[in-house]
């Protein structure tokens, strides 16, 4: 079931135009109820009508013609503001698109507007914004999730079809799991990062929000790929994918621990019955050794990579400049009233770890603690085809629980980051609500380049849960 | 004895000659005018990623492997991080832990004898934005900013400014025989920080001053020189000297202090997360060195020249190549005048000589007339002038414009000159031998010049028999 394919073939048969079909979305995102979005894009409804007339002309090319998608606010559209969701970029237009912006445009997409987001995408919870928090669709009082937050809005509450967002640590996949979306995180390599503003850049993906997997797939058959200007991406292996089941599949041991919600724990039970009785899978548990270790070598690699890559917002060439006498002055103001809290924090636990002296001990330890994880990861995915666990420990959570404490925020992380500092693939998929209706989802971790596998099982299991 | 114990260390940035900057595809042009060579990439926008440029990295392991350095397999690039309004991203991209160059070192020649000199490492690495100063405002023009940058970096082995001036001296030539920077020091794209410390023999201490704005060879001498006598006289006053950074002022002609080092800065260097770890390629290693400038000097020291004349020739590795070609056929002292004085003359700038009007085979043929008389002294030299100025090779005006005369044309001309200047014969055969010369004038002035006056003297004297 692909929405992206209904829509398209409406306007095949010129039964609706892109310009209708934007109307109806960008009605939602201009209401903006659960402020999802930080600006929007004043020229889509004219794009849409040049699309208008190639349906008349019966010139139906793009792979996304006339989708509404919508782009986390990291993400660069030539012409459109990108804020990052912070005042130091609150101004800031972006003089260039983003590779993955050029291939949208080139399949016709038309883009709503930017969404909102933890700043700098540093946050689990979107409260962390400049422009104020986004609240989770299925209960305002709680967080959708983050730091890609409007965007697992937008695509939950219909303000956009399709999202990008981009996952650090888990920023893709822990608001898809708190909104009932899907949310992938490729492949390190697999999309290309330019235009993506950096927060990581070791761990940075960009990735798709979508509600059926089929259209997941589609998007990210169209971002993947090798480019030139992101020297960290890498060809994709075209390859043929087809599951033989029951599959096996590895369960994390730490995704029963007493940190994990009940209710969590007892849906992750029933999602693996349902998988055994309908022969899909075979469950084993597994254990990452250095999983405990995981969110602290995650915290001094990221914001080690963050403290360099924030610092060019200095107020010199770009962005907000604070009024001053001298340069130093200029920096440290602009800097201390552009920045919010969780980003200062991050940068000087970053400038801290790269010091001479603690790098040996943080920095490089981290990196071995690292890879020794990525080591586990691939030996135990050398006895599964996926790995399965939750997303997040706990449900959505309400609005200001976590902000005082900001350990308690990055534990939201536990199942995730992991994951970014493997560089693997996984996804985050919709499994039921729980019995106060929020959205409870879990994830899929396979092995590099193996986002196709989570696609067709995906499908299969989509069709046996939605019919 | 001397009782100071001198050392000075050297720290050269050099902008290396490639056509894009170093990882941008914005043009490598300084002169042109401010922020016209620049894009997201080099002024740090948000979102963008550096690709480092090939041609570069090639550049600083072919100079790596001149200069004799232990080169990795594997090369990656570092941040380091400080904040400057040159430097758009707040970091800039380095080599840190490992260098493109480890250790080696630079063939120096001094006072007509090679002496090597250690190397510590050369790193390559992205050039800052140029700011101007101009009325209490600063201006920033990022034309330069991204440009390829390598570092040259020395240990403090150097013990006087003569040693230090003919280390840069050497190292510029080589970087220029090797084609990879101009290193023209007015535009800045060969620069040298120094690191000036003297001791009294046997006392250990770890002060030392870092010179800046030392921005010519005479400068960086009189600099060194002077802060070596100032930290003399404080040693000798008994007084502490302090690790300062000092400015050389071109005017007053003394160094003074630009700032003090009690707090040093920390770049919290870490490897470039944009930039995976990439291999040295087998043909960067493998493409053939040109012959570098020392071994030019021996084989022209060796073929007689001066150490002064040696050093004109191999300031250019063109009249390098050149004259090594010309000698292999020709002795020095035959072509030294042709080369240093009648083609140089017309040269403005020897060490941006890169080509003549004429092949190092043409120019032998022509030395080789002359040598044989067949080709007047006189007439060589205003061929070499006009072939110069007007870009033609030697071998068009050689045919146009001398074709001796000998023979019958000749024999006929002494006739006339005899016939027409019976009283100077007369006065010559009553014992006047000088005024042979001015029968030769004669005999020339008919043919025109063409004719070697040599064998018009000997055939006047025979035709009047003295």
């Amino acid at each position: 079931m692909s929405e992206i394919k209904r829509i398209i073939s409406l306007y095949k048969n010129k039964e609706q135009l892109p310009g209708d079909i934007v109307k109806e979305y960008l009605k939602k995102a201009q209401k903006n109820d659960f402020n999802s979005f930080i600006s929007l894009n004043e020229n889509v409804l004219e794009q849409a009508e040049e699309l208008d007339k190639k349906v008349k002309e019966g010139k139906i090319e793009g792979r996304l013609f006339g989708i509404p998608v919508s782009i986390k606010d990291n993400i660069l559209v030539k012409g459109l503001k990108c804020t990052c969701a912070s005042k130091i970029l609150e101004n800031y237009i972006a003089p260039y698109d983003a590779t993955v912006i050029e291939k949208l445009k080139k399949e016709d997409a038309l883009i709503i507007g930017k969404t909102n987001m933890d700043e700098f995408a540093m946050g689990s919870s979107n409260e962390y914004s400049a422009f104020g928090p986004a609240s989770n669709p299925f209960d305002r009082e709680r967080v959708p999730g983050g730091s890609s937050g409007g965007s697992a809005i937008s695509v939950s509450a219909d303000e956009a079809l399709l999202s990008l967002g981009s996952d650090t640590g888990g920023s893709i996949r822990l608001p898809a799991s708190f909104c009932g979306v899907y949310g992938l995180k490729p492949t390190y390599g697999a999309v290309s990062r330019y235009g993506l503003v950096a927060f990581a850049s070791s761990l940075d993906q960009i990735g798709p929000f979508a509600k059926y997997i089929e259209d997941v797939e589609i998007l990210f058959d169209i971002i993947k790929g090798k480019d030139e200007k992101d020297k960290t991406s890498a060809h994709y292996p075209e390859r043929e994918i087809k599951p033989s089941y029951p599959l096996k599949i590895g369960v994390l041991k730490d995704s029963f621990s007493d940190k994990v919600e009940e209710e969590i724990k007892t849906s992750l039970e029933e999602f693996i019955k349902l998988l055994e009785k309908e022969k899909i899978a075979e469950f084993k548990e597994f254990e990452i050794e250095s999983f405990e270790y995981a969110i602290a070598v995650y915290y001094i690699v990221a914001c080690a990579e963050a403290s360099s890559n924030l610092a060019r917002y200095d107020g010199v060439l770009y962005g907000f400049k604070s009024k001053s006498n001298n340069l130093w002055d200029m920096y440290e103001k602009t800097r201390t009233e552009g920045f919010g809290e969780e980003v200062k924090r991050r940068i000087m636990l970053g400038a801290f770890v790269l010091k001479s002296g603690y790098y040996e001990e943080y920095y490089v330890k981290a990196q071995k603690v690292r890879t020794k994880i990525l080591k586990e990861f691939l030996k135990n995915l050398e006895e599964f085809d996926l790995l399965l666990m939750p997303v997040s420990p706990t449900l959505p959570f309400k609005k200001g629980e976590k902000l005082k404490d900001p350990i308690s925020m990055y534990l939201s992380d536990i199942f995730t980051v992991s994951v970014n500092l493997a560089g693997l693939p996984a996804i985050a998929f919709p499994f039921k609500l729980s019995k106060q209706g929020l959205p409870i989802g879990f994830q899929f971790v396979s092995k590099f380049f193996m986002e196709k596998l989570f696609f067709e099982v995906l499908k299969k299991i989509e069709k046996i849960i939605y019919g | 004895m001397d009782k100071f114990e001198i050392k000075i260390g050297l720290e050269i940035h050099v902008q290396l000659k490639t056509e894009s900057k170093m990882f941008c595809s914005c043009k490598v042009n300084i002169d042109d005018e401010p922020n016209k060579n620049i894009c997201p990439v080099c002024t740090g926008q948000p979102g963008v990623l550096p690709s480092p440029n090939e041609k570069a990295v090639f550049y600083a392991v072919l100079v790596s492997r001149a200069l004799n350095c232990r080169i990795p397999e594997i090369l990656y690039f570092s941040r380091k991080n400080y904040f400057y309004p040159d430097l758009p991203k707040g970091y800039q991209i380095t080599q840190y832990g490992i260098s493109t160059g480890f250790g080696g070192e630079v063939p120096v020649i001094m006072n007509g004898e090679i002496v090597k000199f250690p190397l510590e490492r050369i790193n390559l690495e992205e050039e800052t934005a140029k700011s101007f100063h101009i009325e209490g405002k600063v201006y920033l023009d990022y034309n330069r900013c991204g440009i390829p940058l390598l570092e040259i970096v020395t240990p403090p082995c150097f013990k006087s400014s003569e040693e230090a001036v003919n280390f840069l001296k050497s190292l510029r030539r080589i970087l220029i025989h090797l084609s990879v920077s101009d290193c023209n020091m007015e535009k800045g794209e060969f620069r040298v920080d120094t690191n000036v410390s003297v001791n009294i023999k046997g006392k250990k201490s770890d002060h030392r001053t870092e010179l800046k704005n030392l921005n010519s060879l005479s400068a960086l001498k009189e600099g060194i020189s002077f802060e070596i006598e100032r930290q003399k006289k404080l040693l000798e006053k008994g007084e502490k000297i302090e690790r300062e950074t000092r400015l050389w002022d071109e005017e007053k002609r003394e160094t003074r202090v630009m700032r003090t080092k009690e707090f040093v800065e920390d770049y919290r260097y870490f490897p470039e997360p944009d930039i995976p770890p990439f291999e040295v390629k087998k043909e960067w290693l493998e493409k053939e060195l040109p012959i570098l400038p020392h071994v030019y000097y021996q084989k022209l020291i060796e073929k007689g020249a001066e150490p002064k004349e040696a050093e004109i020739i191999i300031s250019s590795p063109f009249l390098s190549e050149f004259t090594q070609r010309v000698l292999e056929k020709l002795p020095f002292n035959k072509v030294k005048g042709w080369i240093l004085t009648e083609i140089l003359q017309h040269v403005p700038d020897v060490e941006s000589l890169k080509n003549l009007p004429f092949t190092s085979s043409e120019f032998i043929d022509f030395i080789g007339k002359i040598i044989e008389g067949k080709l007047p002294r006189h007439i060589g030299q205003e061929i070499i002038k006009k072939s110069m100025e007007e870009n033609i090779p030697l071998k068009n005006l050689i045919s146009e414009k001398v074709e001796i005369k000998s023979g019958s044309e000749l024999e006929n001309a002494i006739e006339e000159v005899i016939k027409e200047n019976s009283d100077v014969v007369e006065k010559i055969k009553s014992g006047k031998v000088s005024a042979v010369s001015f029968l030769v004038g004669q005999v020339m002035r008919k043919l025109k010049g063409k004719a070697n006056p040599k064998e018009v003297k000997e055939k006047i004297e025979k035709r009047l028999g003295i």
